[in-house]
C-alpha cells in the first residue's frame, strides 16, 4: 500500500487538453493522443487538477479535496484513485518514469 | 448548360467517351457510362444541375461499366454493373438496375473517403428562413423519409446524407443531390409529394427496397447558399407514439454527432473545435414522431436558439 | 511515361501553373493513384504556387494534407507509448522509415502518408521485446497460425502487433530485408552506426543507411503503388543528406558494405531519370561499376518507368504486364521458389473482398 501512495502522476506524455463543457458535463479533446474523453464534473475536477499540479497521488486528493470542498474521508479517496485508474486505462496519465 | 438541356442521345455519346463532369454544388463528379439507362435516369435525376466544360477538373471521378468477363469481354456480364472509382472497384458488381442506387453510393463514398476541407456529419440538412435544421441520421431512423417531406414542404433541401460544416465560420454548404427511400417511405413521399419525380423503384438491395427522388429545382438553383445551423434534431420514426420534442444534453449530443461523422478524427484538433462551435450556437433535441404532418409543425415552430454572447 | 505530368510537377513545381485544367485532372488522378497527393501539397506550399492553384485542386491536396497530418500525431504518440513501455528493458531500439523521418524531422516527412512504427532489434534480443510488448497491452494483429509462421520463420520482422487500445501498427524487425532473401545486410553493421535521439532510448540510422534502407524496399516490395513513393522518399533524403558532409563520399561503400550495391544503382538512376535527383561525378562513376549487365538494364528501364507511373489515369496492358513481371521478382527476391509457390497459392485463397452490395455505413 505504501508504494502506491509513493506514484507520481502527470498527463500523458505528449497530452495536450482542449475543455468544452455543457451543463456540468465535460468534453475533452486530447491533442497527443487524438481522443475524445467524456466526463462528469467530479472526474472532469480531478483530471484539472491533475493537468495542473502533476505529483504524488496524496498532494493530488487533498487538492481534488480543498477544489471540491469535500470532506476528505475514506471514501472520497477512494473515488478519486478509481477515477485516477480509470484515467490510466484511458491513456490520459501516466505514473511519471523515465 | 444544364444536364436537361443536353439531348438524350448527346448525353448517352457523351458519358461513353469523355464522360460528364457535373456541377453538383462543392464538387465536380465526372461520370462515365456505356450504359444508356443508367444515362437517362441519371439525366432525368440531375436535370436542374450544371454541366461543366469537357476538358476541365474534377473532384471525383466515376465510371460503371459491365464487369469484364473471360478475356475482357463484358458482353457476358450485360446483366450486371460494377462502379470504377478512379479506375479502381471499390465494390463487387451488382445487377445492372441497381447501377443508380450504386453509382449514388459510390459517390457518397467518394466525399466520405476524400473531403476533409469540411467537417462532414451522416445528417440531413434543410434551411428555412437562412436558419438550418440539422437532422443527424442513424440509417433506418427516419431521417430520409423527414428530410423528403419537409424538402417538399417550404424548407431548402440542402443534403439527405452529408452536413458539410466549414471550419472558419461554422456555415454549412449545400450539396443537394437525389435523395434516397427505402420501402414505405417510398409510398409515403408519393402521396406527401405527388409531383416530385423518382427514379424507378430498385428492389433486393441490402436495405430493401431504394427510390431516388430528383431534388427540387430551387435547392439546387441555390446549390452555393451556405446557411448557418440552428438546430440539431435526432428523428426516430416510432408508429403509434406521441410527437415529441426533448432537448437533449449537448455533452452527450457531441458524442453521438462525432459518432456519426465521416472525419471528425481526422481533422484532430480542427474537428473538436468545429464539433464544440456548432453545438454552441444550436438548440438541440431529441425528437420521437409518428405522423409527418405534426412533425413538420412541431419543427416549424422551432423558436431559434439564443444567440451567443 | 518518364514524362507523366505527376512526376513533372514533382521535379519542377511552378510547372502546375502552366497546366491547362486537363492536366491538372490528369496528375490530380496519377498522385491519387499513388499516394502523393500530401507529397504534392508540400511541394506546391514549398514552392509557394499551392494558392495560385485552381480552389477544386487546392482543396483536394490540402485535404490529404490534413488526413496524413492526423497520422503523423498518431505516429508521434504511438513512438512515445512504445518508448515506454520499453523503457524498462535495455535492448537498443532503432526507429527505421517513416517514424524515424518524422522524429527527426527530416523533409522526407513532409506529406508522407505512413501508417505503421517499424521498430529494428537485435535479433537474439526479439523474445524479450515481444515479451514486454504483450505485457504491456499489445497484441498479435494476425492470429491465423500460417502467418504467424510465416513471418516468423520465412520474414524479417514479428508478426504484425498493435496496442490493444489503438490502431498503430508496430513491426518488430531484426534485420532490413528477409532471411530467405538473395541479399544479406549485417544488421550490426546497422546498430553500430546508428545515432541515438535526443533524451530518448531509440535511436534512428545513420544517413547512409536510410537511404539504402529505402533503396532495399524500392523494387523489392511486394506493393508497386508504393515504388513512386519510394523513388519520392530518396530523391528527398539525398537531397537533404548531400548537405552533410561525408555523405556521399560514404554512400557507394557502405552499399558495398552492406551488400546492397546492385538496390543502391537501380535506386539512384531511376531516382535520377524520374525525379531528377542531383547526383556527383564521382558517385555516378563508382555506381556505374556496380551496374548489372546491359540486358539486365534495359529491361529494368521498361519494367520500371512503365509500372509506376500511370501515363493516363486509366491503367494500360503494358502497365499491368509490367506490375505482374515486377511482382513476381519480387517474391523471387524474397523466398525460394517451393516457398513461393505455397505462399502465393495461400494468399490467392486468403485474399479478402471488396465489400460487397455498397458501404453499409454510408
Amino acid at each position: 500500500m505504501s508504494s502506491a501512495s509513493d506514484v507520481e502522476w502527470q498527463l500523458a506524455e505528449g497530452s495536450r487538453l482542449h475543455w468544452v463543457s455543457w451543463d456540468r458535463e465535460y468534453v475533452v479533446f486530447n491533442e497527443g493522443s487524438g481522443d475524445t474523453h467524456f466526463l462528469d464534473s467530479f472526474s472532469a475536477e480531478i483530471l484539472k487538477v491533475l493537468e495542473q499540479f502533476p505529483g504524488p497521488e496524496p498532494a493530488l486528493i487533498e487538492r481534488v479535496a480543498d477544489c471540491l470542498n469535500l470532506y476528505r474521508d475514506a471514501g472520497l479517496e477512494r473515488r478519486i484513485r478509481d477515477a485516477i485508474q480509470k484515467f490510466r486505462e484511458a491513456g490520459l496519465v501516466d505514473p511519471a518514469r523515465a | 448548360m444544364k444536364l436537361g438541356d443536353l439531348a438524350p442521345l448527346d448525353l448517352a455519346e457523351r458519358m461513353k467517351r469523355q464522360g460528364l463532369d457535373l456541377d453538383t454544388g462543392p464538387f465536380v463528379v465526372r461520370i462515365t457510362t456505356p450504359i444508356a439507362n443508367l444515362a437517362n435516369e441519371l439525366r432525368a435525376l440531375y436535370c436542374d444541375f450544371t454541366l461543366e466544360a469537357e476538358g476541365g477538373l474534377a473532384d471525383f471521378h466515376l465510371a460503371v461499366r459491365h464487369p469484364a468477363g473471360p478475356l475482357g469481354v463484358r458482353r457476358y456480364w450485360r446483366r450486371q454493373a460494377k462502379v470504377y472509382v478512379d479506375e479502381t472497384p471499390p465494390f463487387e458488381p451488382l445487377p445492372i438496375d441497381m447501377a443508380v442506387p450504386m453509382l449514388e453510393w459510390s459517390i457518397n463514398w467518394c466525399a466520405a473517403t476524400q473531403v476533409n476541407q469540411y467537417l462532414m456529419i451522416h445528417a440531413a440538412v434543410l434551411e428555412r428562413h437562412g436558419h438550418a435544421l440539422v437532422l443527424p441520421g442513424v440509417t433506418g431512423a427516419g431521417k430520409s423519409t423527414l428530410c423528403a417531406a419537409l424538402a417538399h414542404r417550404g424548407w431548402r433541401l440542402l443534403s439527405d446524407e452529408f452536413a458539410l460544416i466549414q471550419p472558419a465560420d461554422g456555415q454549412i454548404a449545400p450539396w443537394p443531390r437525389p435523395i434516397s427511400l427505402k420501402n414505405l417511405s417510398v409510398d409515403v413521399i408519393r402521396r406527401w409529394a405527388p409531383d416530385a419525380y423518382m427514379s424507378p423503384p430498385v428492389q433486393n438491395t441490402t436495405k430493401g427496397t431504394v427510390v431516388h427522388v430528383r431534388p427540387p429545382a430551387e435547392s439546387v438553383r441555390r446549390a452555393r447558399d451556405r446557411a448557418t445551423p440552428a438546430w440539431i434534431v435526432f428523428p426516430t420514426y416510432e408508429q403509434g407514439t406521441a410527437n415529441r420534442l426533448t432537448p437533449l444534453p449537448k455533452a452527450r449530443a457531441f458524442f453521438r454527432l462525432a459518432g456519426c461523422s465521416f472525419n471528425y478524427e481526422t481533422l484532430g484538433i480542427q474537428g473538436f473545435q468545429t464539433l464544440s462551435r456548432m453545438i454552441e450556437r444550436c438548440d438541440v433535441f431529441e425528437f420521437a414522431y409518428s405522423s409527418l404532418e405534426d412533425a413538420l409543425r412541431l419543427l416549424v415552430a422551432l423558436p431559434l436558439p439564443a444567440p451567443l454572447p | 511515361m518518364s514524362d507523366a505530368l505527376l512526376l513533372r510537377a514533382l521535379r519542377k513545381p511552378e510547372s502546375m501553373r502552366r497546366f491547362a485544367p486537363a492536366d491538372w485532372d490528369v496528375m490530380l488522378r496519377q498522385a491519387r493513384n499513388t499516394g502523393h497527393l500530401a507529397r504534392l501539397c508540400v511541394v506546391a506550399r514549398g514552392a509557394g504556387i499551392l494558392d495560385t492553384l485552381p480552389t477544386r485542386l487546392r482543396e483536394r491536396l490540402e485535404s490529404e494534407y490534413a488526413a496524413v497530418a492526423q497520422q503523423h500525431r498518431l505516429i508521434r504518440w504511438e513512438v512515445t507509448r512504445v518508448r515506454r513501455a520499453l523503457a524498462r528493458t535495455t535492448v537498443p531500439l532503432i526507429l527505421l522509415k517513416g517514424a524515424a523521418y518524422l522524429l527527426t524531422d527530416l523533409p522526407a516527412a513532409r506529406g508522407r502518408q505512413f501508417s505503421d512504427v517499424d521498430l529494428l532489434v537485435p535479433r537474439d534480443r526479439l523474445p524479450e521485446v515481444e515479451d514486454v510488448l504483450l505485457d504491456e497491452g499489445w497484441q498479435f494483429t494476425t492470429l491465423n497460425d500460417y502467418d504467424q509462421r510465416f513471418y516468423r520463420d520465412w520474414s524479417h520482422e514479428l508478426p504484425p502487433m498493435a496496442h490493444k487500445d489503438r490502431q498503430i501498427i508496430l513491426d518488430v524487425h531484426h534485420n532490413i530485408l528477409p532471411p530467405t532473401s538473395r541479399l544479406r545486410p549485417d544488421p550490426r553493421l546497422l546498430f553500430e552506426a546508428a545515432r541515438r535521439l535526443p533524451d530518448s532510448s531509440l535511436s534512428v540510422l545513420a544517413p547512409t543507411d536510410m537511404v539504402l534502407h529505402t533503396v532495399c524496399h524500392l523494387l523489392q516490395s511486394g506493393e508497386l503503388d508504393h515504388c513512386l513513393r519510394d523513388l519520392s522518399d530518396l530523391d528527398v533524403l539525398t537531397r537533404h543528406f548531400a548537405t552533410e558532409v561525408g555523405f556521399w563520399r560514404a554512400l557507394v561503400p557502405r552499399a558495398a558494405a552492406l551488400g546492397v550495391a546492385r538496390p543502391l544503382y537501380y535506386g539512384m538512376r531511376f531516382a535520377n531519370r524520374l525525379l531528377d535527383t542531383p547526383i556527383p561525378e564521382e558517385v555516378i562513376r563508382d555506381l556505374e561499376r556496380v551496374a548489372p549487365p546491359r540486358a539486365v538494364r534495359v529491361a529494368m528501364d521498361f519494367l520500371v518507368t512503365e509500372a509506376l507511373v500511370p501515363g493516363h489515369p486509366v491503367f494500360s496492358r503494358r502497365m499491368r504486364l509490367a506490375r505482374g513481371l515486377l511482382s513476381i521478382r519480387y517474391h523471387w527476391l524474397r523466398m525460394p521458389p517451393p516457398l513461393l509457390i505455397r505462399h502465393l497459392l495461400h494468399k490467392a485463397f486468403a485474399r479478402r473482398e471488396p465489400v460487397a452490395g455498397g458501404p453499409a455505413a454510408v
